[in-house]
């Protein structure tokens, strides 16, 4: 990319961070503007292929699906690792698994990015008091919906805008330097890196012995080659009957 | 006298006003040293505003709100409409309640509010919509996006729901929804659901396989090969395993999952093992 769709890409990703991390729409941001898969389908429109940035998007986001916010921490940030790596990789061609591998690690740094907002945001505590003592509703609206917006967009908007406009030259630099065998381990890790996200959420919802359902699930695609849907249909309808089971067999006890 | 003036209530309008607000800027100003009370605040303004024509007692009601406040937004809607309707009732009699126990009740709840939206809303049903979607979208379908904004409509969802259920029936409602067998009943449907789901994405959304050969005389053995003929993709549901095992039993954090993931591959790649 060069000229005009370079600056647009860049400050397309820079205002969906913003967006994203500033949580402007609230929980719509959270899980709609952060995901990977709608930062994919924009930053794939302003390229040209929509669809290599949905694919890249749909993988880089399963990665981070398991990775919510207990108490608004982020561990990691998708939103960062999305806008960032999508465009990168779009426009020097890596893989899903080569852009995974790089978009990992970015959003590690992402979580600094949000803590850093809510230190910022602190100001506004004071702000916001000051107007409740007076009575003075305006004010305090203000400080909920546009006074932080505005102060976070430097934070937020700069150094994804940055990290775009050059990220794609440095990404070239570093592909015609290291050997084949860098790209490969990038691969493989990146081929590997969605059982991260899998194995968090297996943590979060189940328990050791629920490990079966998951080897059936394994085996219904691996094995028997059924797809996701049909694999998710059968999924659920096993979950309906071991719940009924349990229920029928509390209710005779 | 009380009895004389009329008695004055939320219009449906009021309230949709409060969960849009909330909604909407449930996160804008979040910041460490009072978390969402600025928001909370903010989004109670039309309700307050109504309901203390007064201007010292919505600076009163403007006051308690602006306490530390934070929890899962759309399971919020819970302490949502238990306000509303506390604030209410305290607006037609202002002695009914004290300000302290409306407090008390925010605080007291946030943090069952904020585990219940975390693990079941957030943890569990958006998280199936997310995989529904990622794995639709890297097969480079776009019914992956309208999936995604399925599973956020979800969300929202729940926040009308559970805000017009507490304000209608008051505070009694939160155990039934918090504790109620059918809730229970429903999670752990919808974590079997995923465990399994786990192990279906694991087979379309991880890849390893070994490239390592080992020559012995005039025959090449593929290693990858033999692998497949004792199970197809043991390779990645041991990694999916391995990584699990770490993360519930030796509480490894995500950066050294990562970081070891990225340099095991790479020592790996440089051996021509993988």
């Amino acid at each position: 990319m060069e000229g005009a769709q370079l600056i647009l890409m860049a400050v397309a990703m820079g205002v969906l961070y913003w967006l994203a991390r500033g949580m402007i729409g609230g929980y719509f941001a959270l899980f709609f503007f952060a995901s990977p898969i709608f930062v994919g389908v924009v930053a794939g429109a302003i390229y040209g292929d929509v669809v290599q940035g949905l694919i890249i998007g749909g993988g880089i986001a399963a990665v981070f699906a398991g990775i919510i916010a207990p108490g608004g921490n982020l561990p990691t940030d998708s939103a960062l690792a999305a806008t960032t790596v999508i465009p990168i990789a779009l426009a020097t061609g890596l893989s899903v698994e080569q852009a995974i591998a790089f978009a990992v690690p970015m959003g590690l740094v992402g979580s600094l990015v949000t803590t850093l907002r809510r230190f910022v945001n602190i100001i506004f505590v004071h702000r916001a008091d000051a107007a409740v003592a007076k009575g003075d509703t305006a004010e305090l609206s203000r400080c909920a919906l546009i006074y932080p917006p505005i102060i976070e967009l430097p934070i937020l908007f700069l150094p994804v805008f940055i990290v775009v406009m050059f990220g794609q030259d440095a990404m070239l630099a570093f592909m015609n330097v290291v050997p084949d065998w860098v790209m490969q381990g990038l691969s493989v890790a990146g081929g590997v890196m969605p059982a991260i996200g899998f194995a968090l959420i297996m943590n979060m919802i189940g328990q050791p012995k629920m490990l079966p359902y998951t080897i059936i699930g394994f085996i219904m695609v691996q094995c028997l080659s059924l797809n996701n849907i049909t694999a998710g249909l059968v999924a659920g309808c096993v979950a309906v009957l071991v719940v009924m089971a349990k229920r029928d067999a509390q209710k005779e006890a | 006298m009380a009895e004389d003036t009329k008695r004055i209530s939320l219009t449906t309008a009021d309230v949709n006003k409060v969960i849009a607000r909330w909604y909407i800027n449930c996160e804008i100003s979040l910041n460490f040293e009072r978390m969402q009370s600025i928001a909370f605040t903010d989004a109670l303004l039309p309700a307050l505003k109504k309901l203390y024509p007064n201007k010292d007692d919505l600076k009163d009601a403007m006051t308690r709100h602006m306490e530390l406040f934070n929890t899962n937004a759309t399971a919020g809607g819970l302490i949502l409409g238990t306000v509303l309707a506390m604030e209410e009732e305290k607006a037609n009699n202002i002695d009914a309640i004290p300000g302290e126990s409306i407090i008390a009740v925010k605080t007291g709840l946030m943090g069952p509010c904020a585990a219940f939206g975390d693990s079941f809303s957030a943890g569990t049903i958006t998280t199936l919509f997310i995989l529904a979607a990622c794995s639709l979208a890297q097969q480079g379908n776009f019914l992956g996006v309208l999936v995604l904004f399925l599973g956020t409509m979800v969300t929202l969802c729940e926040l009308i729901l559970t805000t017009k259920l507490t304000y209608k029936q008051g505070r009694s409602a939160i155990k039934n929804v918090l504790g109620s067998a059918l809730m229970n009943s429903v999670t752990e449907g919808a974590n079997i659901l995923g465990m399994t789901m786990m192990g279906v994405l694991t087979s379309s959304m991880v890849s390893l396989s070994l490239a390592l050969q080992v020559t012995s005389g005039e025959s090449t053995m593929i290693i990858q090969d033999q692998l497949d003929t004792l199970m197809p993709g043991l390779l990645q549901i041991a990694v999916l395993f391995t990584y699990y095992l770490l993360i519930s039993k030796k509480n490894v954090s995500i950066v050294k999952l990562v970081l070891g993931t990225l340099v095991v591959a790479l020592v790996l790649a440089f051996f021509g093992i993988v």
